[in-house]
């Protein structure tokens, strides 16, 4: 007979718990889940990377106005005296990323840059969560009809290219920064409503939920107190990896022109700037792009690191 | 109505049956159903422990949810204190549910993993609007140190305690509004046997403190017959027989019951050598196609060729002992009982 | 999969040497070292197995009865789990110290161990006949065709109906007991020495459960493989176990022949064991007498005696000091303080003596049990 390892892993994590009864009244301090969630977290390196990057690159976002004009220069200056004195300059100590064809300091419009990248990703994912959890909520608990429309609609949004389906809208709307957060987190509902019902789903299923009912619970109390608190960090997951997406949407947005407007400097913008000059001036592209870059990934790992530290089935072993 | 002779649950004629599959528009056009219970009745008195035993999949389990409209039955009444169940509207059902509580299987999926103890056994009080939040936890800190737990552990989580203290706190929650009847769905079978006997002994008592009723469920005969006044055996949805503890050992008439009884692994290796003991073939048939006429007749040691034609009658064949077999007769089988 | 079938040798064929027995487990220690502390999971395991002898492993949750098993298979993964002391020795080999690619050759072909949960143990993408033979291809250089060919005649072996049909299914076309007798069938396809069974019957049915332990039994006496059967319902090993080994946090506390654990026991877990069992009763019902609380933490073990914080009987001594093995001249030992003290086992220990008198069987006389077979649905 095979021992196949990955089924003995369950064997072994089976045979540690069994042998990791602790319980007994021992008078350790109370912890709670996300507490334990928390403990979890702090141990996966690369997600505690994750989220140091994305503090770093919030602080400096939100502080922007208090020190970049004055240490790196005005990101949107527009004056000729700049523009003859340091057009295109490269990367140096004055200009760590060097400068664009006006002579703006190309960090001093990342760092603004990020200030619009985040706060798209951000409300945005705001957006599709509120209204992907109310339907995936509605058509997970009442089920039926309910869930037949909900889900069919969720379809249909799905069936369509994502990227397509945003400049569609946004050529309905028109551009601009508030339209690009409506196109981006209207659009994005379907795939949390998915994850949000699924989950519910299988909590709706749980004994304790029988048991709520069978108290003669009633339907909020049960919506409230039992499936949300249980069903919701597959969401919290879902939507840190969504800002990501978001972001990159955004910045693929105004990589065409149809996001924010010059002269305010999205990364996308930065990037279609840039991208004239890349075999001459590579840094103007390459910039905004690691700023992309590790920005998003940084979403995905938390994310990452958010499901293994959630996942609740790993608590005993 | 519900004078003195009013039993306090009383079934009737219960059948509940699942559409099969998952298939187009969920089934509802497929005409194949698992026939989960099939035409049960049996009444529970107050103060009295009524077991229900069977393999899985017998429909016991079912049973017990039909009983508490968690999954309303497709046919057939239930009775509680003499009012129908199916007829009452939602603020009556919530009141029966005041005096009518469950008992989950399995401690780790019945106490929801993000609230405190005190607030999991609190719910119920919450639930039905009774006691200020500060008497509401004084009576969680009493019932927990009625059930055998620290009372000061009141603001811990269930990943904190073991299987048969979360066990506790489920018996805790359900007897925090003094219910007349609870249904016990397998409450030990998770537990190991040391743990079982604590849990047992613990649900006697709190019957003794608080004269409820149990409807026992559970696989394991001789938990059932230890902690129950009258047992009743399920088989495929059907209830073959039913009667006193004593007499359902002493005088087992089911050929189904026999060999659960005699299945039973007995901690004494002389008995256990020498007992017969009767083995059943093979696996409980499904029951999306039952066996026609007696449903046991496929793997019934004495079956006869009436067996498959006619379903047997439930009949009374002592004082209070039904059994549904065409040949039931107290044991040992006389010869001319054998229709051959 | 390794295939060099050159290097491979088959253990089972080497002589036991002289002296020696075909499994001896000495002194065992495997802990785990986690966020928490240091788990005692196995403290001191010492027995000795031969062939054609089964051996039950009786204890709760966390006495360490499963993965004292799981440590001979060479299975837990290192870390968290380190062997602190003790020693496996089969024919003369020592288990502990072999390389994983010998280990592979000893799991399955020598040592077999079947789970309490067949549907996880079963990889649900391949049909039946494939997983049985598997063993066979591996260990023996089978052909497809051979290994499929043996694989029916196991699941035959085995009482699974059908078995030419049966064979091409997946494990999820399979009832638990059905599963179960495949696991028992995958388990004795290489005609192991030893068959380690994990609580094989704990999810199943009663009258399923007394249908695999008839099997097991029936295989054993074709076979004369020894048996480790481990669980937590010592009404389980009352008649298939020749000696009993009871386990609490992590460590022996009493070994002897199914007798002697049944009807001379001398240590009061034993007894709380056997109290705890509801008694099948046609006159008066006995009331249950349970071990009250719950197992120890094994991070936290208690300075004396492990099972003192919830022995009845334990004194001071016993909350001081970790008793010693008592053992009496058949071998039959327990590590009680109080164990060498008749007076004491006299007067605690549970009513066992054979004269309890017989129970009803409880099956009309006429009927034929040896050919009650009922249909297959």
């Amino acid at each position: 007979m095979q021992y196949p390892m990955n089924t003995m892993g369950e064997q072994v994590r089976a045979a540690a718990a069994e042998a990791h009864v602790v319980a007994n009244g021992s008078d350790k301090p109370t912890r709670t889940l996300w507490g334990d969630a928390f403990k979890r977290l702090r141990k996966n390196r690369l997600a505690m990377f994750a989220i140091v990057w994305i503090l770093i690159v919030v602080v400096i976002a939100v502080t922007a106005d208090l020190w970049v004009p004055s240490v790196l220069g005005d990101p949107n200056a527009s004056d000729t005296a700049t523009m003859v004195m340091n057009s295109r300059l490269a990367p140096s100590l004055q200009h760590p990323f060097g400068t664009d064809t006006l002579g703006r300091d190309v960090l001093s419009r990342v760092i603004y840059g990020a200030r619009i990248s985040l706060t798209v990703g951000i409300v945005a994912t705001g957006i599709s969560t509120a209204i992907g959890l109310v339907m995936g909520a509605l058509a997970a608990y009442y089920g039926g009809i309910w869930d037949t429309i909900i889900m069919r609609l969720a379809d249909i949004f799905l069936a369509f290219p994502y990227t397509l389906f945003v400049i569609a809208m946004i050529a309905v709307i028109g551009n601009g920064i508030q339209n690009v957060f409506i196109a981006i987190g209207i659009l994005g509902w379907p795939s949390i409503a998915r994850v949000f019902r699924s989950a519910i789903l299988s909590v709706k299923e749980s004994d304790y939920v029988d048991a709520a009912r069978s108290m003669g619970a009633s339907d909020a109390r049960i919506i409230a107190r039992h499936i949300f608190p249980n069903s919701v960090a597959s969401i919290v997951v879902y939507a840190t990896m969504n800002i990501g997406g978001a972001i990159l949407t955004e910045s693929a947005l105004s990589f065409l022109g149809l996001g924010v407007v010059p002269p305010d400097p999205s990364w996308g913008t930065l990037i279609q700037e840039g991208q004239k000059y890349l075999q001459t001036e590579p840094w103007l592209m390459i910039m905004p792009g690691i700023a992309i870059l590790t920005t998003v990934l940084a979403f995905t790992l938390l994310g990452d690191g958010l499901r293994d530290a959630l996942d609740v089935k790993m608590k005993d072993a | 109505m519900a004078d003195n002779n009013t039993p306090l649950l009383k079934v009737e004629h219960l059948t509940k049956e699942f559409p099969t599959g998952s298939g187009f528009l969920g089934g509802r056009f497929s005409k194949k159903v698992v026939s989960a219970v099939n035409d049960v009745s049996f009444e529970i008195r107050a103060g009295e422990t009524f077991g229900l035993v069977g393999e899985s999949g017998c429909g016991k389990s079912t049973t017990g949810r039909a009983i508490m409209h968690l999954d309303p039955p497709t046919s057939g009444k239930v009775y509680f204190e003499g009012k129908d169940i199916s007829k009452m509207n939602k603020a009556e059902l919530k009141d029966m549910r005041r005096d009518m509580q469950f008992i989950f299987q399995d401690p780790y999926a019945s106490l929801n993993p993000r609230m405190t103890i005190g607030e999991i056994v609190s719910e119920p009080m919450v639930i039905h609007g009774i006691g200020t939040p500060e008497e509401r936890m004084d009576r969680v800190r009493e019932l927990l140190d009625v059930v055998g737990l620290n009372p000061e552990h009141i603001n811990r989580y269930p990943h904190e305690f073991s299987g048969g203290q979360r066990q506790r706190v489920g018996i805790a929650r359900s007897f925090i509004l003094r219910p007349k009847l609870i249904i016990c769905d397998e409450p030990v079978s998770a537990l190991d046997v040391s743990i079982q006997a604590q849990v047992l002994n613990l649900l006697k008592d709190l019957q003794q403190q608080y004269g409820t009723a149990y409807l026992f469920i559970a696989h394991d005969l001789s938990v059932v017959q230890h902690i129950s006044d009258r047992v009743a055996v399920m088989y495929l949805g059907k209830m073959v027989e039913l009667s006193d503890w004593k007499s359902l050992y002493a005088e087992p008439n089911h050929p189904y019951t026999q060999s659960l009884l005699s299945a039973v692994p007995v901690p004494d290796p002389d008995v256990q050598k020498s007992r017969k003991r009767i083995i059943l073939a093979g696996d409980p048939p499904s029951p999306i196609d039952p066996p026609s006429g007696c449903r046991f007749h496929t793997r019934c040691p004495i079956a006869q060729g009436r067996c498959a034609e006619e379903v047997p009658e439930f009949r009374e064949i002592g004082a209070g002992h039904f059994c549904a077999c065409h040949y039931a007769t107290p044991f040992p089988i006389k010869e001319s009982y054998i229709d051959l | 999969m390794a295939k060099n079938n050159d290097t491979f040798v088959d253990l089972k064929t080497q002589p036991i040497p002289e002296g020696q027995h075909l499994l001896e487990v000495d002194d065992l220690k495997m802990y785990f070292h986690t966020e928490d502390g240091v788990v005692h999971a196995v403290d001191g395991v010492s027995y000795t197995l031969d062939r054609g002898e089964t051996l039950g492993v009786v204890g709760e949750s966390g006495s360490g009865k499963s993965v004292t098993a799981m440590t001979i298979m060479g299975l837990i993964s290192m870390p968290p789990g380190k062997i602190e002391g003790g020693s496996v020795t089969y024919r003369g080999r020592d288990l502990l110290n072999m390389s994983e690619e010998e280990m592979q050759h000893v799991r399955g072909n020598d040592i077999a161990m079947i789970f309490q949960d067949p549907m996880t143990s079963l990889n649900p993408v391949y049909k039946i006949g494939r997983q049985v033979g598997e063993g066979l291809r591996l260990h023996r250089g089978y052909s497809k065709q051979e290994a499929l060919k043996r694989a029916t005649e196991l699941l035959d072996l085995v009482g699974i109906p059908e078995p030419e049909k049966r064979v091409n299914e997946y494990p999820h076309q399979f009832s638990g007991g059905m599963r179960q007798r495949v696991m028992i069938a995958m388990a004795l396809a290489c005609d192991p020495d030893i068959l380690i069974a994990d609580e094989p019957t704990t999810a199943l049915d009663v009258t399923i459960q007394a249908q695999i332990i008839e099997l097991m039994q029936e295989m054993q006496e074709k076979n004369g493989n020894a048996i480790i059967m481990i669980t937590h319902d010592l009404g389980v090993v009352a008649d298939m176990a020749d000696k009993i080994m009871v386990m609490y946090a992590g460590h022996p506390v009493e070994f002897g022949t199914a007798d002697e654990i049944f009807y001379e026991s001398r240590h009061p877990y034993t007894w709380g064991l056997i109290r705890s069992i509801p008694e099948q009763a046609t006159d008066e019902k006995k009331p249950l007498t349970p071990i009250h609380g719950n197992p120890p933490s094994l991070v936290n073990l208690p300075q004396g005696c492990a099972f003192a914080p919830r022995c009845p009987y334990a004194t001071e001594l016993c909350h001081k000091e970790r008793p010693k093995k008592f053992v009496m001249d058949n071998g039959h030992y327990s590590e009680c303080h109080y164990a060498d003290d008749d007076a004491f086992v006299k007067k605690f220990a549970p009513d066992t003596s054979r004269s309890r008198g017989t129970m009803p069987t409880a099956i009309p006389d006429n009927v034929d049990v040896a050919a009650s077979k009922g249909g297959e649905a």
